[in-house]
């Protein structure tokens, strides 16, 4: 029962979004920062929505 | 593909590290400032559910495509995702919107005039003031507003007219549940339109709604559809009839007892009789109590 409850909570934390981004892409946290950045070089802005579980 | 796990650190992806500006945004829904800011992001957008993944030009914030879960999704919408010129504008124009926006936070005093400003994040900061403070200026201009495809911001003016409308929004409502595109959530603004028809539908609006009663039982509309039937013969004397028929071929397969009880409690409600609900709730059981009304 206990294992059962631990690979819940563990598995809860794994599904949770996180303040942190994925690791690889160069990210930005803000639109205007993001905005200059892509007017400058002339190309779009991929943008990645996500939220605390 | 999973997102985070699998697709944006995907070394395939690496090639196009240059070739687009990689914004995140993130919700905690604390209401501090960077959460506020994260909001007014998702607002500009559009958007109610995550993830959600989409490019977008800087210059005047046109979505230029979304860009699937998988690496080939992502490189063909990247390689297909072409902003046009630079415009010198673009960055005084979201400055002088974001003040205006969070100015609104602070003081709601200027709301009703920002209602149809040209900016979305703007609009919707308005539009929440108001809905707090004077929601008959949002129930008076609704046909209006709903015609804005932006969904937050149809979200908030459906909630404005489940708590305050009337029967001038009936046929526009009714509009939008048929044509709820363009939307990132159809089906959710679907539900939060059919709750809008509980309080402002009319004779006209019930046959609008009855198909939507024989949805799948997992999906809320299905269930929001009946009460708001339930609630309009309440109001329409006359619309009874109709109604009872169709709620009472509403009753779900077994299985679904849930809904079954809610579809019955709206019978109830709707006919003024009562009716003993069966346990268990089998074919047997469904056959007589849609032949009990």
């Amino acid at each position: 029962m206990r294992t059962w409850i631990l690979f819940l909570l563990l598995a809860a934390v794994a599904w949770a979004g996180s303040e942190t981004p994925p690791k690889g892409p160069p990210w930005v946290r803000a639109l205007d920062q993001a905005q200059a950045e892509a007017l400058q070089h002339r190309r779009p802005i991929f943008l990645y929505f996500t939220k605390t579980y | 593909m999973k997102v985070e796990e699998q697709l944006l650190p995907s070394p395939e992806l690496k090639p196009l590290y240059e070739r687009i500006t990689w914004l995140y945004v993130y919700r905690d829904f604390s209401g501090s400032e960077s959460d506020r800011a994260a909001e007014r992001i998702e607002l500009r957008f559009g958007v109610t559910s995550y993830p959600q993944m989409m490019l977008v030009d800087p210059s005047n914030w046109e979505v230029l495509g979304h860009t699937g879960r998988t690496v080939d999704s992502f490189e063909r919408a990247v390689a297909r995702a072409s902003v046009g010129p630079p415009s010198a504008q673009a960055i005084p124009r979201y400055r002088q919107a974001e003040r205006l926006a969070v100015a609104l936070e602070r003081d709601p005093s200027r709301a009703e005039q920002s209602l149809t400003h040209q900016d979305p994040v703007v609009r919707m900061r308005a539009l929440q003031a108001l809905a707090g403070k004077n929601p008959r200026a949002i129930v008076e201009r609704a046909e209006k507003l709903l015609a804005i495809p932006h969904d937050p911001f149809r979200f908030e003016v459906l909630r404005v007219l489940e708590k305050h409308g009337d029967g001038l929004q009936a046929r526009a409502l009714e509009k939008l549940l048929a044509h709820p595109e363009p939307s990132l959530n159809p089906n959710a603004l679907r539900i939060q339109t059919a709750r809008a028809l509980g309080r402002c539908g009319d004779a006209r609006s019930v046959e609008a709604l009855a198909g939507y009663t024989r949805g799948s039982p997992q999906n809320t509309l299905t269930s929001t559809s009946v009460e708001a039937l339930a609630a309009i013969a309440e109001r329409h004397p006359a619309t009874v009839r109709a109604v009872t028929r169709i709620l009472a071929e509403a009753y779900p397969a077994p299985g679904n007892r849930d809904l079954a009880r809610r579809v019955h409690q709206a019978l109830e409600t709707v006919t003024g009789r009562t009716v003993p609900f069966p346990e268990p709730y089998d074919e047997a059981a469904r056959q007589r109590l849609m032949r009990s009304w």
